[in-house]
């Protein structure tokens, strides 16, 4: 692989969305119960032929069930990059209960498409298979391999929220290709905590949600048939959830999630990316000590070599072409703070000055995988320092 | 600590009224032999008319859902051969409930609110304790009863209605 020193970033920001407040933290529930009896009762006073008199009359009716939720992706209103062939890459999501009641969700992801962050469109699907759903276990930060294991989420309370990581593997792909996956949430009953609740798959209002696979495949739901209760003085339960708000956005059918069928979902993006990340810097040192940059004066370049991703790296060769209007140092490239040789001299070292013979040498080019010899592995940084005259 | 005591005691004997008049609950008409008494819930429906006009209708509360405005419809009437005078009618803010700014209503009547359920005022003089414990205006949601004070004396066979609404939370 040849790497060139030109850094280039790609920051693709999503459709406007509305600002939620994410958080697992407990806040105060505004809404009242579904289910509780609303009871009010009038009093009333007065005085006939001069002796006091008092009465009341109470009525009341019962406060309906209403759920309302909703799934935002979370991961900075961006595309997440990811490299070819990446193990546990991660998509997060946030769910959010806004009805009246404390409920359960079940959760799954699913491939869809278009990418709703722009182009590049949807090009690739993750590995067959390799897709999972876990709920953060609120013990650490951060998706965690050993902590956050359920695949359900339990007993979310009214206007909370709560985290949830999609968890997948890479196929081998190419920079730039795309793969949207989108988390569909079905509401199920809450009441137990620690249990996966029944899936509710229809309301009182003739709504029902679609069948569907969840739990990481555990857990099958049927289709709700539809049934009209609207109008008893017992609890009713309607679906009041908004419909997916981008073509993306997909129910468990796979067709575009509508209002009030007891699912809501939301579209994440991969995107994959180098899975080496260079940084080059300078720093200007004249001849009277200070920084200014006049002829004769020398530019010291940085340039930091991240391996990123959990894959190693074989044949990373980086290559920078020295500036116009400069000269360069001879032996003035460090690795990692040693000295190098701008000979062509491997296996002494692997490092070269080209045209260093010949003159002007016209690049420097840094072996990181001396010959093959070695693979850069991932989570590692290499420095490549070296140093140019203005001329 | 004699006042306290009083307090507690009056306290519990409200609770349990109230208790008692929840188990009752279904109940909305009474009477005592001198004033015959209802008090009825209606949810109020938004349509638009052919013209494009706003239309409220008042239903049965069968499906009542947060957000959903529920109107309060109560009526008082004199059943004796006797006028009624003094007639004060107090309405604890129903649980789940927010009163609706401005909606209470009643012909020859005083209103007056509470947040306390003890000391009742219009709602422009009506405060509270915000921060650092300084007196500001109650808000609507702040309030906990309301009063209307009929100020007229109701004659044999007539009725007095008073109404107001309330948001489900």
């Amino acid at each position: 692989m040849l790497i060139t020193a030109v850094n280039k970033k790609i920051v693709y920001h999503k459709k406007s969305l509305p600002v939620f407040i994410l958080s697992l933290c407990f806040t105060s529930n505004v809404f009242a119960a579904a289910g509780d009896l609303i009871s009010n009762t009038v009093f009333i006073t007065y005085d006939v032929s001069g002796l006091p008199g008092t009465v009341n009359a109470t009525t009341s009716f019962t406060e309906d069930r209403r759920i309302n939720f909703l799934v935002t992706e979370s991961n900075g209103g961006a595309v997440v990059p990811v490299i070819s062939d990446m193990t546990a890459a991660v998509l997060q999501f946030t769910v959010t209960n806004m009805g009246n009641d404390t409920h359960d969700f079940l959760v799954t992801a699913v491939n869809t498409a278009p990418n709703p962050f722009g182009l590049p469109a949807d090009s690739f699907d993750p590995l067959p298979g390799s897709i999972q759903v876990f709920v953060e276990s609120g013990l650490t930060p951060g998706y965690q391999v050993a902590q956050d294991v359920v695949a359900f989420i339990d007993e979310l309370a009214t206007n909370t929220s709560q985290l949830v990581y999609v968890v997948t593997d890479m196929p081998t792909v190419v920079a730039d290709d795309v793969a949207a996956i989108a988390l569909i949430t079905q509401v199920a009953e809450g009441g137990t905590a620690s249990v996966e609740g029944a899936a509710i798959n229809a309301d009182d209002n003739s709504r029902i949600s679609p069948a569907g696979t969840y739990s990481n495949g555990a857990t099958s739901v049927v289709a709700g048939s539809a049934s009209s209760n609207p109008d008893t003085s017992a609890m009713e339960t309607v679906f009041n959830d908004p419909a997916g708000a981008a073509p993306e956005d997909v129910a468990t059918d796979l067709s575009q999630d509508v209002t009030g069928n007891g699912q809501h979902s939301d579209t994440g993006v991969f995107q994959v990316t180098s899975p080496v990340n260079l940084t080059k810097s300078m720093t200007v040192i004249d001849t009277l000590g200070g920084t200014d940059p006049h002829p004769g004066a020398t530019i010291r370049y940085q340039i930091d070599v991240d391996v990123v991703g959990n894959s190693a790296i074989d044949n990373l060769l980086i290559s920078d072409l020295i500036p116009a209007d400069t000269t360069y140092t001879d032996d003035s490239i460090l690795l990692n703070g040693v000295v190098q040789t701008d000979a062509d001299d491997a296996p002494t070292d692997f490092t070269r000055a080209i045209d260093i013979l010949s003159k002007p040498v016209v690049s420097i080019e840094v072996d990181l995988s001396q010959g093959g010899a070695v693979s850069v592995t991932p989570g590692s940084t290499n420095t490549i320092i070296f140093e140019v005259t203005i001329n | 600590m004699k006042i306290l005591k009083v307090n507690i005691l009056h306290n519990f004997l409200s609770v349990l009224l109230i208790c008692l008049t929840s188990l009752l609950a279904v109940e909305a008409n009474a009477e005592d032999g001198a004033v015959s008494f209802s008090n009825n819930a209606f949810k109020q429906v938004i349509s638009k008319n052919s013209d494009g006009t706003v239309k409220y209708d008042y239903v049965e509360p069968k499906l009542v859902l947060p957000d959903d405005v529920i109107l309060y419809e109560i009526i008082f009437e004199n059943i004796t051969q006797q006028d009624i005078s003094n007639i004060v009618v107090n309405n604890p803010i129903a649980n789940n409930s927010t009163y609706r700014e401005s909606s209470a209503s009643g012909d020859s009547t005083e209103i007056t609110f509470s947040v306390d359920g003890e000391n009742f005022s219009s709602a422009e003089t009506l405060t509270v304790k915000g921060a650092a414990g300084v007196a500001i205006k109650a808000k609507p949601e702040n309030y906990t009863a309301i009063r209307w004070v009929y100020k007229k004396t109701l004659k044999p066979g007539d009725k007095g209605k008073v109404t107001y609404k309330t948001t489900i939370k």
